[in-house]
């Protein structure tokens, strides 16, 4: 039974769309503007949207600034004609500070004024290194002799060029060898980790789906792991798994599953076990509770019918439960697989993506570019790469478990 | 009652172990936060309890930590996002299940689109958003929370409303009643345990988040439940004894509520509540 | 404009959603009455310090002897998050949002060239200036670090100089005098770490730092004399972190795994910082009387750290700021701080003060001064923290056996050179 949607019904949409757009949209967009620019916010010059040649006042000012305290330490040891001429220099240098003193942003010009400040730039280079690179002051050290150039240079720096950059940036991470390695290891992840809490997020949720004494407890103690923030239980597993101190390290290692205690964190393979035994422990919960409420939608009708015609617990469980639990399945894969495919306080806190960067994921990565080293252009281009895949692999779900979540047909 | 198989032993033992291996973790959480400092790191570090046993750490996390106002700050962000986001996702479920209009498939697949993005690249824009408008270090935060918990929620719902069989609802729209009674007289019963799986999944999600309330509560006096806790380290040391009391006092609280919610999850349909 | 289009959107959207609407009622009327309590402390200049607490209390310490010195200016410290990289997130989301939240910032100092490129912090040369003060004032190395295209962005609350910890109950005089003097080399500090392991119920005889992390690099730095013998110092450190002598969790450990090994009496030297010092106290299994600061071997330098006090570019109240900074880094206030805190001043006249010595007795340490006689920077190149992480993937990957050390030495030197920097 489906019907046409009236403005009635619209209504009822219009709170998601609202927080999808303000929330989600408006900051995927941002990012993926990021992604075509050489954005970078280490550099004055990069950290915004430049499309054409923009001027930078405030930095001019201070430039203009420091080129004249730097003169008037310097000037002292000089010689009255290069004195004279370097006064008129720092003249210069104070009209044109008054000339652009109104310009106290990034912001456009005429293209004159650009050329006009191009000019000047190049013009107090020249007469300021004149002096300073004089054979006359071979034997004088001045105060500003590395500071002169570097300032200068920064003095042109106010030019700001473009930083659009078009599709490079994913064309360098088509080329990045780091990048693909990481959608390995996420890929590694995500799959190993999914299979197992769906295997086991099934018994948990068949036990807590019993009737039995005690269950509420039984329920209750089953979502603990779910209810210990993630950034405290990677805390946590790191202490158990610590090669001295670490009581899961020390009991598998008396097991005889591991050479030494320490061995679960220091190979990239162990480390991605272990990363992926700490996930599993933590999300099962998540599992067992989707598809128990997965549950609870077939109707008991069905498994009296099921008992009549002689099938075994077995028996009912794969030609009944499963079938009818397949939507309830397919949420639970679907999302779980998002979030582990999005793997980031685990690994960063257990590992940091080490050892030999064998346990990067594509969160930590892009988290590493965004944060640690401030480049944001790049670093978005990476997000952008983890969102088409995770797309593919929610695509390929849709297929594999049928679509009938989102098609038209209703159960 | 039954006289039990050998099948139904091995059940049984297998839901013990289970459960102590679920559990194992948080007990040893438990029992090193009842540890010093001295006994984490030496002898008694493997001992199930220590010869000089101490809620000194229990003490600091109380008192000098603020754990509790984090336990407050997080309790109420968590429960206002888990309200809003189950009304708001339980509206638009209910169209996307029940209603065809154009572009529904691409509504479906874009709440799933935004799904995939990393937290992270929320954090940026959502700061400048919030420092224009005043928002730092609110309850404002539960705005963005919504989004991350959204899409989970509205399909969950989608998928529990598609089962609710429609000629219920067509009995009741022979009744007179408005969508809107439709939905909380009719389904909202049925699809009970989707609702509640929903809820809880949402409140836990709001409960653990780390990223954004990092950054935008940033205030001691705002910080949520992880970040104070994360926060009990410092270059050199790391207060293991405070910060396994500080989790094992913070789970309590989620732990009631689930245990208090959990009856809901298994009702509906299978309890007979429906009779078709 | 656009700031009222976007409030418009949000005010639609708490609208549609009553419950919502319900909830910012009630927390907008406490966000509030936070704002007031803060701007209701008469006419005094407010001003925020945002900080990470180092938990030796001397950051209060500070702000309380400031706000008691003078009457015009009250600052307020807002503590940022002790997880150094969580801090670092924290303010650089503030900062790029342009937001004016924090006046006087601590940066670690490999940060703040990065911060000063991007226009986020306001020069400090002309307050200098005017206070008097000259950049040959404070220590060299960490000077450099602070200054961008010629201009200086911070001034040093402390410096931090690697040092080796040594327990003396364990090491022999002889070998310890070597070790305070600094003058011997790696491989005789690995020979010594073989000697004394198992002695004193200790199980290793060195921790360094061998994550997939800066520290890393700050290690690497020093077993490479910063970075001019790369080949034969990468071969001994790793050398070290698989020898029998360290842990053999070495590969995962930072600077609070090697405390933990010291302070429980595990391990007898630790390669570790000038203000680790302060985490042996009484009631540790290992106290402070058991500990000795030395010195790494001068052969490779040690890195020189240390956390730096800079003005926001958007601060509303900059002259304020700087009498803060300047009252943190060079008045009375640094004094104040390195008794508290145990730390070595960045400010030389403070450095070599009788009165500092006579309540911080690790920085009049023989061990400490020869430390702080050979420092060395790590690489200092723009876009330092990209270079850091390169460096370390490939570090780590020769570390965990995925690599050979040639292939290794050319990685790194290709980094180093397309950085621009030149091993002296």
């Amino acid at each position: 039974m489906v019907k046409r949607m009236t403005l009635k019904q619209f209504v009822f949409i219009i709170p998601l769309l609202v927080f999808i757009g303000v929330f989600s949209f408006y900051p995927i967009i941002t990012s993926f503007m990021y992604s075509l620019f050489d954005y970078r916010n280490n550099d004055q010059s990069y950290n915004g949207f430049f499309i054409s040649e923009q001027f930078n006042g405030s930095l001019f000012q201070e430039d203009c600034k420091y080129v004249n305290y730097f003169l008037d330490a310097d000037k002292m040891l000089m010689d009255e004609a290069d004195q004279a001429e370097i006064s008129a220099v720092q003249e210069d240098v104070t009209a044109m500070m008054e000339k652009y003193a109104d310009i106290t942003d990034t912001e456009k010009i005429s293209d004159s004024q650009m050329t006009e400040i191009k000019e000047f730039n190049r013009d107090i280079r020249e007469r300021i290194m004149a002096v300073y690179d004089s054979d006359k002051y071979a034997g004088v050290e001045f105060y500003n002799a590395e500071n002169m150039p570097a300032i200068l240079d920064n003095l042109d720096s106010t030019i700001v060029t473009s930083n659009f950059v078009g599709l490079t940036n994913y064309i360098n991470l088509a080329k990045d060898g780091r990048f693909w390695a990481d959608v390995g290891h996420t890929l590694l992840f995500t799959v190993v980790s999914v299979f197992f809490e769906f295997i086991l997020g099934l018994c948990l949720a068949l036990i807590m789906n019993q009737s039995i004494r005690g269950i509420g407890a039984i329920r209750t103690m089953g979502l603990i792991p779910w209810a210990i923030p993630t950034a405290v239980s990677a805390m946590m597993w790191k202490y158990m798994y610590d090669g001295d101190f670490g009581v899961v390290a020390h009991i598998f290692n008396k097991l005889g599953l591991i050479d030494t205690q320490a061995s679960m964190l220091m190979t990239p393979d162990g480390a991605m076990a272990s990363a992926i035994i700490a996930d599993i422990w933590k999300t099962t919960p998540y599992m067992a509770l989707l598809l128990l409420a997965g549950l609870q939608v077939i109707d008991s009708g069905l498994y009296e019918a099921a008992s009549i015609d002689g099938s075994g617990k077995v028996g009912t469980f794969f030609r009944i439960t499963l079938p009818l639990m397949k939507p309830s399945i397919m949420v639970a894969l679907l999302f779980r697989t998002l979030d582990s495919f999005r793997v980031f306080d685990l690994l960063t806190i257990l590992t940091g993506g080490g050892p030999g960067n064998g346990t990067e994921t594509l969160s930590i990565y892009s988290n590493k570019l965004i944060f640690s080293q401030s480049n944001y252009g790049y670093g978005s281009a990476v997000v952008i790469g983890m969102f088409v895949c995770v797309a593919i692999i929610a695509f390929i779900y849709m297929k594999v478990l049928g679509a009938d979540v989102i098609s038209d047909k209703t159960a | 009652m039954k006289k039990k198989t050998a099948f139904d032993w091995a059940c049984l033992v297998f839901i013990i172990l289970f459960l102590f291996i679920t559990v194992f973790p948080f007990l040893w959480i438990v029992i090193t936060s009842f540890k010093t400092d001295a006994d984490i790191h030496g002898a008694a570090t493997y001992a199930l309890l220590s010869a000089h046993p101490t809620i000194e750490n229990y003490i600091a996390v109380i008192f000098d930590k603020g754990v509790l106002n984090a336990i407050k700050n997080s309790l109420i962000i968590a429960a206002l996002t888990t309200v809003y986001v189950t009304i708001t996702a339980s509206m638009s479920a209910y169209i996307i299940a029940r209603f065809r209009f154009k572009g529904r498939t691409l509504l479906v697949v874009i709440i799933l689109g935004v799904s995939m993005f990393p937290q992270m690249i929320l954090i940026g824009p959502i700061f400048n958003m919030f420092y224009q408008l005043g928002w730092l270090n609110s309850y404002m935060i539960t705005l963005p929370y919504g989004c991350i918990t959204l899409p989970s929620a509205v399909w969950i719902m989608m998928t529990h409303f598609r089962q609710v069989p429609a000629s219920l609802e067509e009995a009741a729209k022979m009744d007179g009643c408005s969508p809107w009674k439709t939905l909380w007289k009719i389904i909202f019963p049925i699809a009970a345990p989707g609702i509640f799986a929903s809820a809880i999944l949402t409140f836990i999600s709001a409960w653990n988040e780390y990223l954004l309330s990092l950054t935008l509560n940033s205030d001691v006096s705002w910080m949520s439940v992880p970040v104070r806790i994360a926060s009990l380290q410092n270059e050199y040391t790391i207060y293991w004894g405070q910060i396994t009391a500080a989790a094992a006092l913070v789970t309590i609280p989620t732990l009631i509520i689930v245990l208090l919610f959990q009856k809901q999850i298994v009702s509906g349909i299978a309890s007979g509540g429906v009779k078709e | 404009m656009k700031r009222k289009i976007l409030a418009a959107f949000l005010a639609a959207a708490m609208g549609a959603t009553l419950i919502v609407g319900c909830g910012s009622n009630g927390s907008g009327g406490s966000g509030d009455s936070g704002a007031d309590e803060g701007s209701s402390s008469g006419e005094k200049v407010h001003i925020t310090w945002y900080s990470a607490d180092n938990g030796s209390g001397a950051q209060q310490a500070l702000v309380d002897a400031f706000n008691a010195s003078q009457d015009k200016i009250e600052v307020e410290w807002i503590e940022g998050s002790s997880k150094s990289d969580d801090f670092k997130q924290q303010l650089m989301t503030s900062l790029s949002a342009g937001s004016d939240e924090y006046d006087v910032i601590l940066m670690d100092c490999c940060w703040v060239s990065d911060i000063a490129a991007s226009g986020y912090l306001e020069p400090v040369d002309e307050y200098m200036m005017d206070a008097g003060l000259s950049a040959a004032d404070f220590n060299p190395g960490t000077i450099q670090a602070n200054t961008y295209s010629a201009k200086l962005y911070a001034l040093p609350l402390y410096v931090d100089c690697a040092s080796l910890c040594v327990r003396n109950d364990i090491v022999s005089p002889e070998d310890l005098e070597v070790l305070v003097s600094g003058d011997y080399t790696y491989r005789d500090l690995m020979d010594m770490a073989a000697k004394y392991t198992g002695q004193g119920g200790t199980q290793y005889g060195l921790a360094v730092q061998a994550n997939q992390y800066e520290g890393l690099v700050c290690n690497v730095n020093e077993w490479t004399s910063n970075f001019t013998n790369i080949k034969g110092g990468l071969e001994e450190f790793k050398e070290a972190v698989k020898a029998d002598y360290t842990s053999d969790k070495q590969l995962s450990m930072i600077e609070s795994d090697g405390v933990d090994l010291m302070t429980s009496g595990q391990c007898v030297m630790y390669r570790g910082w000038g203000s680790t010092y302060s985490n042996f106290t009484d009631e540790t299994e290992v106290g402070p009387d058991q500990i000795t600061p030395a010195c790494l071997p001068n052969s490779g330098g040690s890195t020189l750290g240390g956390w730096e006090m800079g003005i926001n570019a958007n601060s509303a109240q900059k002259e304020a700021a700087w009498e803060f900074v300047k009252y943190a880094t060079s008045g009375e206030g640094n004094m104040v701080f390195c008794k508290t805190g145990n730390s070595i001043p960045g400010y030389t006249k403070n450095a070599e003060s009788e009165e500092l010595f006579e309540s911080n007795d690790i920085v009049e340490s023989d061990g400490i001064q020869n430390s702080l006689k050979i420092t060395i920077s790590r690489p200092t190149v723009e876009r330092y923290n990209e270079l850091s992480d390169g460096l370390q993937v490939a570090i780590h990957t020769y570390l965990s056996d995925e690599a050979e050390i040639d292939e290794t030495v050319t990685e790194v030197e290709n980094l180093l050179n397309e950085y621009g920097f030149q091993p002296q």
